[in-house]
Formats: C-alpha cells, sequence, structure tokens
C-alpha cells in the first residue's frame, strides 16, 4: 500500500513569503541607500562643515550657501566609466583617475571678512584638535588660502587635503581625497621635459647690475686649507 | 617685484636641500611667529614636513630613483614672505639682522652675502663635519617691501645636487653644483 507523500504547499508558502519579505526588504533598503546617497551628494562632508563653520564663527558673519555637494567612491567611478566614451587628454583622465572623493562648498558672507590673522590662528586651533596640520597659509590683500593635510599620513596612495579659499565675501571650503602617484609622475614627467627644452629668457642671461657677491668657500675646503 | 638674481639665489637655495639622508634636525632654525601685516600686503607660509616629503619620495621612487634618493632624508621645508609696511619693517628687519647674528654664533656658515642699494640676500649652511649639509638658511630683504625667509633641514651631499640640476637642467642647481664643487 503507497502512501500519499504529506503536503508541501504550507512549506511552499512559508519559503515564498520569506522570499518575498527578503526582497522587500532589499527594495527598502536600496531606497534607503539612494536617499542617504543623494543627501550626502547635496551636502557638505564632515571636514567641509567644520572649516566652513569655524571661518563663519572667526568672521563673525553669516553664510549664506550657494552650492554644496559631495561625491564618494561610488558616483566618482560611474563618472569615470561615462568619461571613457569622451575625448580627453591623457592627463586630464590621469589625473581624474586620481581623485577617490571630494566635497565642495560655495558661501556668500554678508560681509567680508576683516580680521584675517586671528582667522587664520583659529582655523589652524580647530583643525589641529582634528588631526590636521597647516601647510600652506597665503593672505594677499582681501584674499586668504589656507590648504591642511593630516598630521599622521597613513598611505602614499591616500592623500587628503582641505582647503579654504575667501575672497572678499565669497567663501570656497573644499576637501579632497585622492592618490597622489598620477600627480606625481604628471609632475616628474613635465619637469623631465622642461629640462630637455629649457627656455631661455634675454633677462634671464643679462648680468646684474650694481650688485656685489661674496661667495665664500665650502667650509670643508676652509678646514682642509 | 623679485629680481631674477634673487629668484635664482632662493631657488637655489630651495634645491640645495633636495639631495637627501635621513638625519637629525640640526639644521632647523625657529625662525618664530610671524603675523600679516596689517596693510593687506602679502604673506605666505609654507611648512613642508617630512611625512608629506616621505610620501613625495616614495611616489617619485619608481619613476625618478635619484630624484627619490634626493628627497627622501628631507626632514622640513619652511618659506615665510612677509610683505613689509611702516608698521611692521622695522621689527622685521632686526628680526633677521638678530637671525643672521644667531645663526653666525651657533657656527653656522655664511656663505652668500648679496647686496644691491635696497636688497640684501643671505645663505647660511649648517655643515656636518665635512661630509654633509645638514640645513640652509635664506633670509632675503627686498627694497624694504619684502622680506622671504627660508629653511630646509635635511642631509645634503653636495655632488648630488649638480646630479639633480643636470637631469631636470635646472641652471639655479647646476651653478650652485659647480660652486660647491670648485670651492
Amino acid at each position: 500500500m503507497q502512501t500519499r507523500p504529506p503536503s508541501n504547499r504550507p512549506n511552499q508558502r512559508a519559503s515564498l513569503a520569506a522570499w518575498l519579505a527578503s526582497l522587500l526588504g532589499a527594495a527598502v533598503l536600496a531606497a534607503l541607500a539612494a536617499v542617504a546617497g543623494v543627501w550626502t551628494m547635496l551636502h557638505a562632508s564632515r571636514e567641509v562643515a567644520t572649516l566652513r563653520d569655524c571661518v563663519l564663527t572667526s568672521t563673525v558673519a553669516d553664510g549664506r550657501k550657494e552650492i554644496e555637494f559631495s561625491v564618494g567612491p561610488l558616483v566618482l567611478g560611474l563618472a569615470r566609466a561615462g568619461l571613457n566614451w569622451v575625448e580627453l587628454e591623457p592627463e586630464v583622465r590621469s589625473l581624474l583617475g586620481a581623485v577617490r572623493g571630494t566635497s565642495v562648498g560655495v558661501y556668500r558672507l554678508d560681509q567680508a571678512a576683516l580680521d584675517r590673522p586671528s582667522l587664520i590662528e583659529r582655523v589652524d586651533d580647530v583643525m589641529s584638535r582634528r588631526g590636521w596640520e597647516r601647510m600652506l597659509g597665503v593672505l594677499d590683500g582681501n584674499n586668504c588660502v589656507l590648504a591642511y593635510v593630516p598630521t599622521n599620513l597613513r598611505s602614499p596612495h591616500d592623500l587628503r587635503l582641505s582647503l579654504v579659499v575667501l575672497d572678499g565675501r565669497q567663501l570656497v571650503v573644499a576637501s579632497v581625497r585622492a592618490d597622489p602617484e598620477p600627480v606625481m609622475e604628471l609632475l616628474l614627467r613635465e619637469a623631465r621635459q622642461a629640462g630637455r627644452s629649457p627656455r631661455r629668457s634675454p633677462r634671464a642671461s643679462a648680468p646684474a647690475q650694481g650688485l656685489t657677491i661674496k661667495l665664500l668657500p665650502a667650509p670643508w675646503v676652509r678646514a682642509k686649507s | 617685484m623679485k629680481t631674477n638674481l634673487t629668484r635664482s639665489l632662493a631657488l637655489a637655495a630651495l634645491s640645495l636641500a633636495l639631495p637627501l639622508q635621513a638625519a637629525d634636525s640640526t639644521g632647523y632654525v625657529d625662525f618664530g611667529k610671524f603675523s600679516p601685516p596689517r596693510s593687506g600686503g602679502q604673506f605666505v607660509e609654507v611648512n613642508i614636513r617630512d611625512n608629506l616629503i616621505g610620501m613625495v619620495a616614495r611616489l617619485a621612487a619608481t619613476q625618478e630613483p635619484e630624484v627619490a634618493e634626493l628627497i627622501g632624508g628631507l626632514k622640513r621645508i619652511r618659506v615665510n614672505v612677509i610683505g613689509l609696511d611702516d608698521e611692521n619693517r622695522g621689527e622685521i628687519g632686526d628680526r633677521v639682522s638678530q637671525l643672521g647674528a644667531e645663526l653666525d654664533k651657533q657656527g653656522w656658515e655664511r656663505i652668500v652675502t648679496a647686496r644691491t642699494g635696497t636688497e640684501e640676500v643671505n645663505v647660511f649652511l649648517k655643515t656636518r663635519e665635512q661630509e654633509a649639509v645638514e640645513g640652509i638658511v635664506v633670509t632675503i630683504l627686498q627694497g624694504g617691501k619684502e622680506a622671504v625667509l627660508i629653511n630646509v633641514v635635511g642631509d645634503i651631499r653636495p655632488e648630488q645636487i649638480a646630479t639633480l640640476g643636470e637631469r631636470f637642467n635646472l641652471e639655479p642647481l647646476k651653478q650652485a653644483g659647480r660652486a660647491i664643487g670648485k670651492s
């Protein structure tokens, strides 16, 4: 006498429900990720926001946001894939390939920053507490440029740079993460090419007028004599 | 406006620092703190430490091993450019003079002194025995308009200076290398 196998319908319904629940969950997660991604793209990164707030506090000025955006590795990768269909100079393509992520904020201040030296001090202080040190500071009239790098550089292929550019009433704050190797290759290539074809300026070879130069022998030579 | 000679001397001094080995920081000079001129004149501060320099050297190693060796031991580069106005001209001039006197006392060798009517350039070297230069300081006072101070720290082998100059056809480096080689 043959027995019928037990009905599999409850099991089938359960597995189908689980499969639909997984699909729904994945769809919700994907939607949330997409929303988070878009939100991130339309806002500044934490470093940029910190720099912006520090500058605005130091200048006692209100800033109106003109644009903020952040682009991470995923979006940059998609952009690079798209640019494969566009004709670009190899150097430009190489430089674009070096960028891992960037965040930029552009703001309009309601008044020009008056006390730039103290602005630099405050930004230096805030950034040093966050593990950054200033590599470059330029002040010229109403223009101010500050560049910061992390105090501890983890890898030669992972350079982060934070910039502040203050021009009168316009403030630009940016943070970039990139592999500097392509930039280094480009610079070395340019240096080699410049070395092979030097440009001679007529002024460069003109002798200096009215100049007294005293060149002393090197100390080790003097020591020997 | 900088003269070509001033620019060449500054470049030569900077370029002298490029050949390197690991070293302590006896070639380091603390210029102190400078404030930007209140009149809005130019103010530039560059401070590059060994972390960034070492990264550059590692990146250059594959493409240009000679360049990587030259810059591999550099410890620090500091550049200050201060625009002078009526308020700070005297103070900055005094500080530069005091710096020169202090370096003379500390055993730095003043290898270049260049003076025009309103321009003064001094180059100092800190040497280690007869092998290497541990530090370079350049001070430039330009016509009462601008002061430039440069300090480069690292172990510098003079014979590498000319090599770098030849490699990239940098005239100031070639001149510096020849000058030190002849002396």
